[in-house]
């Protein structure tokens, strides 16, 4: 019987450049809005950036023919739906990166 | 004023000039002399200073150069990376790499102790890395900042001394160093307090042998302890310890660091020792015989068969734990397991079971997603498939392989073959698919076999046949291995005329053959219709194998990949299963989880009719297909379809959840579509399950184009993380020279070890090491593994050399 110990080598050159390049890491969340039936644009708190949208739990498709565009303006970002969502939760995958 | 007087001013006023002229004279003079001797003597320095600008030049020289070689060593070298080995015969081992404070190891016993000493190490303060190894004399501390790991301090093992046996089991953090040491009369749980420096034994009872407490670290190899009346684990026999912070802990006065809590399973249940030193133990006394801390829960096993956990909220003093899962048929309220469990840890999101095949169970490694109680996903995964993750109430886990070999439908018997008598005898008649015996044999127990081509070493087998004419006591019929003379499985003793189908996996491909035993001299008995052909397995605990229709190839997902995809699906290449009630969920829950890479419109699976000759069949159906691209699920005419085309290009996994009612299609781990509207029954007992094609109208349509993967079914709704969860793991599977097996042959897991710090679960056999990520292996080391530890990058291994 024997114990074997082994730990690979570091290399110093990448480990410090993983270091300078360290970043805070960008934080996601849900952010929450509810729908009224006629309300189509709804507004992210600043610095949020959409990454995907549901109505009722429904993944939606973005793009100007789809049902939802976003714009920015001051770091605030804006979704425009096509057509407003009902009375339903509308949810945000967002990230923030600041 | 007068000329005269004016005159005589102004002579006077001259001669006091003149005087003043004078001395200013005088001290200018002096001044001179003092700057003709400065210059003298900084002259006489020059010498001096040239000699200390020349040194500081060299010196600022080689100032330099020893700056240009620390950056080369850095630039251009490594840290030395670690590989020592040390001949001893580790019973438990355990990297530990939290720091204990230099204000907490200052002015204690063991840090004043002598060095350079047999139980003591040359460097005085507490390595950041210790390496904890028991063995049967000792147990040791070794420093793993050094790559030679030296030896750093040693507890001998005595009776009167602190450590008194070979430890079965160590964990070590924040200063604090828990030993197990099993046996019913001299077992114990020693705690090694650097911090508080001091060290303790538990027992449980004090019939004979009061706790023992040094109350220094450096008297540990001495007699010099107290006997002090420390709470009761609730059994000595320490099989097993596991340590833990409790979220909110107290700080140690002596460390500053969070207090940790330890767990001991011993053979009497599991018992807790608190922060505060007091102690709770298990509802059950049913021998604990491993224990792990994972996702807030405490879980340990007993006898290899059962599960239980606990919450770290439900530690009271009245007791905790509840059974949560068991390899055999698992009750209300629990999952079943499917290796019997040696070895468990815990594992990213989860916890990490390894055992060997017991009974029903399969030899390998279970990954659990959940540690408490059901409603989580298991993944299974031996030498030669993985089945990425199973829903809870699995029914079923196929097109999982890494067999490239073609499965056929067609008979193995077919064509004729030779039938022999093990050992001469009378009486017997066999010709191709039919054996008979007339009665008129001598010996009791003799058999009649025929031999099959040969196959792949664990390829699945379908056999059916037909007993006929049987008289006299039972007939033994069933799989043969014609290399051991012996059959293949216990239970293939049949007392009834009947058709009969069976499944077993091949144990030596080469050796694979169909035998009848007459179990009476004088009974007749004919089998015919004798058929073995390939099948999917099942590998799940159902065991609801499928059936092969016409051919199916199967081919690396990606090059180089172990896991295959199965394909060459058509009207006429299909799988199926017949009917089978572990699919009739009525209007319950269920999952469908399946990888494709196809075209636009592929069938993917259907339940329906056997013979469906109007539209889907009369009777309830689900399906779940695509379409122009677009994903479909069908229950009984209501569909749900996802709302954007997937490409042909690539793999998707699709996933398809019915939770109360209420379906949800999944892709590549993202919920794109829900309704309410496929809330209908799909119990059907004249239901088939078909792969790959559909029944439409009396014929077989949309076969799939392309190759389908890790098909499971189970009576559970998976949530949208753990979908999310079962994407993001399965996904590495699916890419260019991905290994998603145990390393070398054997799947019986003999250690485990999770490194938190790089993720990688180690996993041993007695072939090797294997290390995953996830479900995908990353390193394998050959050579016989008996104990595992892992932590930083850092790997220990305990091997039989």
């Amino acid at each position: 019987m024997s114990l074997s110990i082994k730990k690979p080598a570091i290399n110093l050159r990448d480990a410090l450049a993983r270091l300078a390049t360290l970043r805070p890491a960008p934080r996601y969340e849900t952010l929450w809005f509810s729908g009224d039936g006629t309300r189509k644009t709804f507004v992210l708190p600043t610095g949020w950036r959409t990454k995907l949208v549901y109505i009722d739990g429904l993944l939606k498709r973005p793009g100007s023919a789809e049902a939802y565009t976003t714009s920015v303006t001051l770091n605030v970002e804006t979704i425009a739906f096509a057509v407003a969502p009902g009375t339903v939760s509308v949810g945000v995958y967002a990230e923030c990166a600041q | 004023m007068t000329v005269e007087a004016q005159v005589a001013n102004l002579v006077t006023a001259v001669d006091q000039l003149t005087d003043a002229v004078k001395v200013r004279k005088a001290v200018f003079d002096a001044a001179v002399l003092d700057a003709g001797a400065a210059r003298d003597q900084a002259a006489s320095y020059v010498p001096q200073v040239t000699a200390l600008r020349d040194t500081a030049q060299s010196l600022r020289d080689q100032t330099y150069g020893l700056a240009q070689d620390v950056a080369s060593a850095i630039v251009y070298q490594n840290l030395e990376a670690v590989a020592a080995s040390k001949a001893v015969n580790p019973t438990a081992i355990c990297i530990d790499d939290t720091v204990l404070p230099m204000w907490a190891q200052i002015g204690k016993s063991w840090y004043n102790e002598p060095l350079g000493t047999a139980t003591r190490g040359t460097r005085r303060d507490m390595p950041r890395v210790k390496v904890i190894v028991s063995t049967g004399a000792a147990l040791t501390i070794y420093d793993g900042d050094d790559p030679s790991l030296p030896m750093w301090m040693v507890f001998e093992a005595s009776n009167s001394k602190a450590f008194r046996s070979g430890a079965n089991s160590v964990s070590s953090m924040n200063g604090v160093v828990a030993v197990g040491v099993d046996g019913t009369s001299s077992g114990l749980l020693l705690v090694i307090d650097f911090a508080a420096d001091r060290l303790a034994q538990r027992f449980a009872g004090f019939s004979g042998v009061i706790p023992r407490v040094w109350r220094s670290v450096s008297s540990r190899n001495g007699g010099e302890f107290e006997s002090v009346n420390l709470p009761d684990i609730v059994q000595r026999d320490a099989n097993a310890v596991g340590m833990t912070v409790f979220p909110g802990a107290p700080l140690s006065p002596f460390s500053g660091l969070p207090v940790p809590t330890i767990a001991v399973a011993t053979g009497g249940g599991v018992s807790i020792i608190k922060h505060d030193g007091t102690v709770v133990n298990s509802l059950t006394s049913t021998p604990a015989k491993s224990v792990t801390w994972a996702e807030g829960a405490l879980v340990w096993q007993n006898l290899g068969r059962y599960i239980h956990s606990a919450r770290l909220d439900e530690l009271s003093s009245s007791g905790f734990g509840a059974q949560v899962a068991r390899t055999a048929a698992a009750a209300a309220g629990e999952f079943q397991m499917l290796c019997r469990v040696s070895e468990m840890t815990s594992a990213d999101h989860g916890v990490a079971y390894g055992g060997s095949a017991v009974d029903l169970a399969v030899a390998g490694l279970c990954l659990r997603q959940k540690a408490l109680g059901t409603g989580g996903m298991s993944a299974l995964l031996t030498t030669t498939f993985n089945t990425g993750w199973m829903p809870d109430g699995i029914e079923g886990a196929w097109l999982a392989d890494t067999a490239t070999a073609t499965l056929s439908g067609t008979s193995l018997v077919d064509g004729g073959s030779t039938w022999e008598h093990l050992t001469t005898n009378t009486g017997w008649s066999g010709s191709g698919d039919t054996v008979s015996f007339g009665g008129t044999g001598a010996v009791q127990y003799n058999k009649y076999f025929t031999r099959m081509s040969s196959v792949p070493t664990g390829q699945m087998l379908k056999y059916t046949f037909t007993i006929e004419n049987l008289s006299g006591s039972s007939v033994n019929v069933g799989l043969f291995n014609t290399s051991s003379k012996g059959f293949q499985e216990p239970q293939n003793t049949f007392s009834s005329n009947g058709t009969y189908t069976r499944y077993r996996a091949a144990e030596d491909g080469a050796a694979v053959g169909f035998c009848v035993q007459s179990n009476d001299p004088t009974q007749t008995v004919t089998v015919s219709n004798v058929s073995i052909e390939l099948a999917d397995a099942d590998r799940s605990i159902a065991a609801n194998h499928l059936s092969v229709v016409g051919t199916i190839n199967r081919t690396p997902v990606a090059t180089g990949s172990e896991l295959v995809g199965y394909g060459g699906f058509s009207p006429t290449n299909y799988l199926i299963q017949d009917y089978d009630s572990d699919l009739d969920f009525g209007t319950g829950d269920f999952s469908i989880l399946v990888w494709s890479k196809g075209a636009a419109t592929d069938s993917i699976v259907v339940r329906q009719d056997k013979d469906a000759s109007a539209v889907y069949g009369a009777g309830n159906y689900f399906r779940l297909y695509l379409v122009g691209g677009l994903l479909r699920a069908f229950v009984n005419g209501s569909s749900l379809t996802a709302p954007f085309a997937v490409t042909t290009t690539d793999w998707h996994q699709f996933a398809w959840t019915r939770e109360a009612g209420v379906s949800s299609l999944y892709h590549n781990g993202v919920k794109v579509a829900s309704s309410g509207s496929l809330a209908g029954s799909v119990t059907n007992a004249n239901a088939v399950l078909r792969v790959g094609v559909v029944m439409y109208n009396g014929g077989f349509v949309d076969a799939h184009d392309g190759a389908l993967a890790l098909f499971r079914i189970g009576a559970s709704a998976l949530t949208a993380d753990q979908i999310a969860h079962a994407y993001r793991t399965e996904r590495p599977m699916f890419e260019p020279g991905a290994q998603v097996t145990l390393g070398g042959a054997s799947a019986a897991v003999t250690a485990l070890a999770h490194d938190a710090d790089t993720g990688l679960l180690h996993v041993g056999t007695n072939q090797g090491r294997s290390a995953f990520r996830g479900l995908v292996r990353s390193e394998y080391e050959a050579g016989a593994v008996t104990k595992l530890a892992a932590r930083g990058g850092m790997t220990i291994k305990g091997d039989a050399a």
